[in-house]
């Protein structure tokens, strides 16, 4: 199947939600990170929604109930994570690091009941004190697009480095 | 409850040859045998029955404390077990003067139960991990005080004095336990030289 067959079935696929909605979504998200409004972000995900980053190198098939992942968070601890990232004796982001989210190749690879799965590339940058720290991988999303604003249902961050280099995962990549 | 029993647990353990272990009384649920109020009331059940069965096994005494207290213990010179809301082992491997790999392994029981193996992970990763709401920070102030010691032809000493005044047994927050290590790394290091 040649690309442009592929875009036309997955723009049928998707019926209400286009490939632009979708990256306009993505691109407000990682604009929110950046700025450090890790409020407004949490209130992109809908009630119940879970955001994980499962270990390096082992793929986007893992169960958090069986595997040791660097974040598994459900939607309580999520808003502790975001409550804690504006807190002074949050050290490592104390004074804060500065960020820079990219996100590109956005697809969406089903759509059904409202519900859209979507994944995309991404590579963020963290630097502090002459540091620079570069996560990179694929966001695996379920974006619920059948409420106004749409609300993110769950995000998976897969990384593709063969380690942490960074030793840390503190900041929402 | 065995009124001899104390398990406030605040304690320092010198092991000799710069090995020590901390122990101490802890708020936090231990997926071994402490159950808390924010896992659910539907965890009661199954913690307080591994708990009875900690007690049948080893007794009221031991059995209580593996349940209750947390222990920090080091083995000297990188191996680091900490069995606190969860079990986690370190090791420490520096590769040069401002870079050491830190490896960390999760413990948990064989043919462990599914549901409370996902509570074990997920108390895990509550403060433990590279992404915890602990580690990272304690990783952060380890990195700072490496930048310090930059400055050790100025200020070559490290103060960790903490509790050193105190008659009678060393409490686990006295730094008695970093003092065991150090101890021991002259001896090696004097001996060598």
């Amino acid at each position: 199947m040649n690309a442009d067959a592929h875009l036309a079935r997955a723009a049928t696929a998707s019926g209400q939600c286009t490939r632009a909605q979708v990256e306009e979504f993505l691109y407000e998200e990682a604009a929110l990170l950046d700025e450090w409004r890790v409020e407004d972000w949490f209130a992109m995900f809908a009630e119940g929604a879970t955001y994980e980053v499962p270990p390096t190198g082992d793929g986007d098939e893992l169960d958090p109930a069986k595997s040791l992942f660097y974040i598994a968070d459900d939607y309580v601890r999520l808003r502790e994570r975001v409550a804690r990232l504006l807190k002074k004796d949050a050290h490592s982001e104390y004074p804060r690091s500065r960020l820079r989210h990219i996100v590109s190749n956005v697809r969406i690879t089903g759509f059904a009941a409202g519900i859209a799965d979507v994944t995309c590339n991404f590579i963020t940058y963290r630097t502090k004190r002459g540091v620079v720290d570069t996560y990179y991988g694929q966001h695996f999303y379920r974006i619920d697009c059948s409420v106004s604003p749409w609300k993110i249902k769950s995000k998976r961050s897969v990384l593709d480095m063969d380690q942490l280099y960074a030793g840390k995962l503190t900041i929402i990549i | 409850m065995d009124q001899a029993l104390d398990l406030s647990g605040n304690k320092m353990t010198d092991l000799g040859n710069g090995h020590a272990v901390i122990e101490y009384g802890s708020p936090w649920g231990r997926p071994i045998a402490r159950w808390v109020p924010s896992w659910g009331e539907e965890k009661r059940e199954v913690i307080e029955r591994m708990r009875k069965h900690l007690v049948q096994r080893f007794g009221e005494d031991r059995g209580l404390r593996m349940a209750e207290n947390s222990r920090n213990m080091i083995i000297f010179p990188n191996l680091v077990i900490n069995d606190i809301m969860a079990i986690t082992i370190r090791t420490f491997q520096p590769e040069a003067a401002d870079r050491m790999t830190v490896n960390a392994w999760a413990l948990g029981s064989r043919d462990e139960d599914p549901d409370l193996r996902k509570l074990r992970l997920f108390n895990f990763l509550e403060f433990l991990g590279p992404g915890g709401f602990a580690t990272p920070d304690d990783q952060e102030a380890l990195e700072n005080c490496q930048r310090g010691y930059r400055n050790a032809r100025e200020a070559a000493w490290n103060d960790i004095s903490k509790g050193m005044p105190r008659v009678g047994p060393p409490k686990n927050d006295d730094e008695e336990q970093m003092r065991c290590f150090w101890r021991e790394w002259r001896r090696r290091m004097s001996a060598a030289a």
